[in-house]
């Protein structure tokens, strides 16, 4: 029981009254700095959240925003970049193979492993063309017409299907139809 | 397969900072055919360019680091510049845009070699190829704040192999296009292939902004590309300086090579082992040996080194 003298010149009551109101104040204060700690800790984690987080979100959005031809061949074809969360952005499928196949992108992932992971027959369409393109140096009319129609092929360093000949030394040859040199800035 | 034909038709006008040559072997189709590259150059140059304000890489590289939506056309160019550093260990690499401007080319090169005055910043290397980030789905891209993408070395081959193929596939015919030097030639060729001079930019003459080649082969498809650091050439301050940067220390490179030509599948494949084996220097021979890319590799005393099949001469 507390003594009178703590509260000089105080009924009982009106201390009581008075140590609830700061009571209160004080649990509102709390409840206001949890909620500004929250939203802080919330966007903090938004920006460096590992990449599954985000999936379901960024699958939705791709499928709205994707054009229906690009959209297969950018995850097929197109190379597998440092990716943060909204970066996973593609069908759930493609994006499971593509995570999968990431860190050896160039050693193993191009064209048979990612097409037999790759459930879509749009994405094994894509990538028996790119395997085509391939094999053909990309020459052939079909390799061509696919590759207009999609982004570009990745770039592979293949040699041409026919090593560059010696022209005709005859002083009668016609002159050169064209001319490679770097002053265009090569 | 149809037959081969003899007949072709031309038309070269400028474009992309360089000189654009169009050659199909229906004549009939030449109009549409010059529709069709004008407009693959007009897109690649307001995706692409370094020197305009409205280009998407403009914005990209003002972001400061934030996401910015593309277009598929520039994803397509950044993942084939992306493409190539991975292909080259980062010697080809898109990120040496601060390079290039420390180095003075901060403009269209016609104007940026008009300055000759000492340089006001140290080179800086490049800004690493590997903090780039590009998601396709959108598509999208972040560039970390401070780097400047440069995809010079690679959107104009690009462009080259896009148009070649398009206009194989609409016109249906043979078609060679040469965007300054970079050479994609597709479709059934004309009779005897496509005679393609080979330069080394040594024999520039300023006063007929000529090059008389120094060897002509034929091909019948596929890329061809040549890269020299004669090509874009310009001084600031006494020092002689040119476009092929070494990413590691910002500089221009000092290569063994004054020119390589290549031929490769596509004209985006030659371009990058050219630049690559400017920079590689002697270890290029076995490179592109291993890789059986023809190549002609001209060193600075005229001696000439070829490799992979490309004919002696």
């Amino acid at each position: 029981m507390r003594d009178r003298s703590e509260f000089p010149g105080a009924e009982p009551r009106e201390a009581r009254a008075a140590g609830l109101r700061r009571l209160s104040r004080l649990t509102w204060r709390a409840t206001q700095l949890s909620a500004v700690t929250a939203v802080g800790f919330a966007a903090l984690f938004a920006r460096t959240a590992p990449a599954q987080t985000a999936v379901s979100d960024a699958t939705a959005a791709a499928a709205k925003t994707s054009p229906p031809a690009a959209a297969p061949a950018t995850s097929s074809s197109g190379p597998a970049r440092p990716r943060r969360a909204r970066a996973t952005a593609s069908a759930s499928a493609q994006s499971t193979a593509q995570t999968t196949a990431r860190p050896t992108r160039r050693a193993t992932a191009r064209p048979t492993p990612q097409a037999a992971a790759r459930p879509s027959p749009q994405a094994t369409g894509q990538t028996t063309a790119q395997a085509t393109a391939q094999a053909t140096a990309g020459t052939t009319a079909t390799a061509g017409t696919t590759a207009a129609a999609a982004p570009s092929q990745p770039a592979t360093l293949a040699p041409p299907t026919t090593a560059p000949a010696a022209a005709p030394s005859t002083s009668s040859a016609p002159a050169p139809t064209v001319s490679s040199t770097s002053h265009g800035g090569g | 397969m149809p037959p081969a034909t003899a007949t072709f038709a031309a038309r070269t006008f400028p474009a992309l900072g360089t000189f654009a040559t169009l050659l199909v072997t229906d004549p009939d189709a030449l109009e549409a055919a010059h529709d069709l590259l004008a407009a693959e150059l007009g897109a690649m140059d307001a995706a692409c360019s370094r020197f305009r304000p409205d280009s998407e890489l403009t914005a990209v590289n003002r972001a400061g680091g934030r996401w910015v939506p593309v277009s598929p056309l520039f994803a397509d160019a950044l993942a084939m510049a992306l493409d190539a550093a991975e292909l080259t260990s980062g010697d080809v690499d898109p990120t040496c845009g601060q390079s290039l401007v420390r180095l003075g080319y901060d403009r269209d090169f016609a104007q940026a070699r008009r300055h000759t005055g000492p340089l006001r910043q140290p080179p800086m290397p490049a800004g690493g190829w590997r903090g780039v980030e590009l998601d396709r789905s959108g598509p999208s891209v972040r560039v970390p704040a401070g780097v400047l993408l440069d995809l010079g070395a690679t959107a104009k081959a690009l462009a080259a192999d896009r148009a070649a193929v398009v206009i194989e596939g609409t016109a249906g015919c043979g078609v060679l296009v040469n965007l300054g030097g970079d050479i994609r030639a597709a479709g059934d060729p004309p009779d005897g292939g496509w005679r393609v001079g080979i330069a080394d930019d040594a024999d520039f003459d300023a006063r007929t902004a000529s090059i008389e080649p120094r060897q002509v082969v034929v091909i019948d498809d596929g890329g061809l590309a040549t890269s020299s650091p004669l090509g874009r050439a310009w001084r600031r301050g006494g020092a002689d300086l040119h476009h092929i940067i070494d990413p590691s220390t910002g500089r221009p490179v000092r290569s063994c090579w004054r020119t390589v030509s290549v031929a490769a599948a596509r004209c985006v494949d030659a371009n990058i082992a050219s630049t690559a084996a400017i920079l590689r220097g002697e270890r290029a021979v076995r490179w592109l040996d291993g890789l059986r890319l023809p190549a002609r590799l001209v060193r600075h005393d005229g001696t000439v080194v070829t490799v992979a099949g490309w004919p002696p001469g």
